[in-house]
């Protein structure tokens, strides 16, 4: 039976009532449109026998919409956002809730884009919006058109007032931060004895290490007194003194349902503990104090237990290859009995190499000395002998001849030598002659020239004379005596 | 089986390699300062610097320390205990 209702749009909205009007399709041919208000759509559907009165799952929600729209066409409303999701699709699926209920909202990526402010879980937010049934699951949701802030939420205003604080206090000193031991000899955890969270980190931990040891310190993990149990349980774990880290854990949850991982009593007893301490309490996405006091913060239970646990496989494959080296002797001893068989070689080689050596010198001497024959060496020797003797004999003859001959030529050459000289000095001499004759006084007063001579002095001046006195001219051929007339200093020659 | 907690005193490759080292005080340290010591002794064997008696003292207590990591890393599957609240 395959009866599809097409639901018309109501033929208008009233507060007390709709009036609704439904199309049934049979088949392609007939139509019956019922109209009915919805006392009478009731009565139908409580008469089974009509059965064109059954609704499809589908035609209900539909009828849902239709009536919250037109009952609904725009909702305003506030409250505090809860269990944001931004979908990957940019679409925010979110809760606004206040101290007594929730609603689901939807606000579509177009909307969403617009948004002056980026939303955040315990933010106070005031909506325009318009009420749906989502047919995938039937809840009821808002579709949000319109959202601004309505001041920041309570508990949000809260973590964040206290994480200012508790930061001013050092609680989340960065310096503070211990690493976490290589291996532990046990691992305490603290959370709820119930639940997924201990199941998973168990798993995970016996799936890397399984003959770790681990202690649980169970405490509530939500509501109130959750805080004193979790820091109770945190000094407990940290004084027994049995385990060499401790994991605070919890699972995912709302900032109200985080909430006791961020009150100032579990920050204060994390940052007390002596022990390493790993925070994985939430999701990835959620951040509590708790986070910022421990050592390290894991993003999640699951990543926290194997964080703490080093993986018994890789460890046991790091301890078995050492151990291979170590027992590979050819590897390193190997190496020292070959130096020892090289060494030896040498040595070896070193010894026979000299032996040999010497073998031979011994055995060239011995050929040599085989070789020598004293008759031959004396035969030898006197031929030796005789050769010098007519050497010397034939170099004494030739010295004779030469001594000879020798003297002659000098002999020669020493006459010639003489003669020659003989000549030079001649030639020298007249010549010496010559010049000498040219410089006799005689020749000069042939020459024209006289000598003036005053009582037996050669007159060079006219001041060697005066008037009156006597005065020789000598000429070539005689002197003219006489007396001095006059004297003056005017010379002939006198160059004016 | 109460488990202590807290680094053993730490074993350094001379004291081993000078044969000052007991098999016990071997079998005291944490399985971190083991696996270190081993990699130093090993890499001390491979090195071939050392004097023959030396590496040959250096194996055995390399030999140990493998044992003593094993003994670490073996053992039965543990079970969740309880921290008593009145621990």
């Amino acid at each position: 039976m395959t009866a599809q209702y097409r639901l018309r749009r109501p033929y208008g909205p009233s507060r007390r009532g709709c009036v609704l009007l439904l199309e049934l399709i049979r088949d392609r041919s007939s139509v019956a449109t019922v109209e009915a208000n919805p006392k009478k759509l009731s009565a139908l559907v409580d008469s089974p026998k009509e059965e064109t009165a059954y609704l499809s799952v589908s035609e209900v929600t539909r009828l849902f919409n239709d009536i919250l729209e037109q009952s609904f066409p725009q909702l305003l409303f506030r409250g505090e956002i809860s269990q944001l999701t931004a979908a990957q699709s940019g679409h925010l699926y979110f809760t606004l809730k206040d101290e007594g209920a929730q609603v689901s909202c939807v606000m579509w990526a177009g909307t969403a884009r617009t948004l002056r402010f980026r939303p955040a879980a315990g933010m106070a937010v005031r909506c325009h919006g318009r009420p749906n049934v989502y047919p995938g699951n039937g809840r009821l949701q808002v579709i949000v058109s319109r959202m601004v802030e309505d001041g920041a939420g309570d508990l949000q205003r809260k973590f964040l007032e206290l994480k200012a604080r508790l930061e001013k206090d050092g609680f989340f000193s960065v310096e503070r931060k211990r690493p976490l031991p290589f291996l532990p000899k046990a691992v305490g955890i603290v959370t709820s004895k119930t639940g997924a969270v201990i199941h998973d980190m168990m798993v995970k931990i016996r799936e890397r290490f399984p003959s770790m040891p681990v202690y649980l310190a169970e405490t509530r993990v939500q509501g109130e007194g959750a805080a004193a149990e979790v820091a109770e349980a945190l000094r407990k774990l940290d004084a027994s003194g049995l385990v060499d880290v401790i994991i605070v854990a919890r699972g995912g949850g709302s900032l109200e349902d985080l909430w006791a991982f961020n009150e100032e009593e579990v920050v204060k007893a994390v940052f007390a503990c002596r022990t390493p301490v790993i925070s994985g309490v939430g999701h990835e996405v959620d951040t509590t104090l708790c986070d910022y006091a421990a050592d390290v913060r894991a993003p999640t239970p699951t990543a926290a237990a194997e964080m703490c646990v080093p993986k018994v496989s890789d460890l046991l494959t790091r301890v078995a290859e050492l151990e291979r080296r170590l027992k590979d002797t050819d590897r390193w001893l190997q190496p020292r009995a070959q130096r020892v068989d090289e060494l030896a070689g040498r040595l070896g080689a070193r010894i026979t190499g000299a032996l040999t050596e010497a073998r031979l010198h011994v055995k060239s001497a011995e050929s040599a000395l085989a070789r020598i024959r004293p008759d031959r060496v004396i035969e030898m020797l006197s031929a030796r002998v005789k050769g010098l003797h007519e050497k010397l004999l034939q170099s004494g003859r030739t010295s004779a001849q030469l001594a000879s001959r020798s003297v002659d030529t000098l002999a020669a050459r020493l006459g010639t030598a003489s003669s020659r000289r003989v000549e030079a000095v001649a030639q020298k001499v007249e010549h010496l002659g010559l010049r000498l004759e040219s410089l006799s006084p005689q020749r000069v007063l042939e020459r024209g020239y006289s000598i003036v001579s005053s009582g037996g002095r050669h007159i060079r001046s006219v001041v060697e004379v005066s008037p009156g006195g006597p005065i020789e001219v000598s000429l070539a051929d005689g002197v003219i005596s006489g007396e001095v007339k006059k004297v003056s200093k005017e010379s002939k020659w006198q160059r004016q | 089986m109460a488990k202590t907690v807290g680094a053993a005193k730490e074993v350094s490759l001379e004291a081993v390699l000078a044969g000052d080292v007991t098999d016990e005080q071997l079998k005291a340290l944490t399985f971190e300062q083991s696996l270190k010591l081993l990699e130093q002794v090993v890499a001390a064997v491979e090195n071939g610097t050392l004097p023959l008696d030396g590496a040959i003292g250096a194996y055995e207590k390399g030999s140990v320390l493998v044992q003593h990591l094993r003994k670490l890393l073996s053992g039965a599957e543990e079970k969740l205990r309880m921290l008593s609240q009145a621990e």
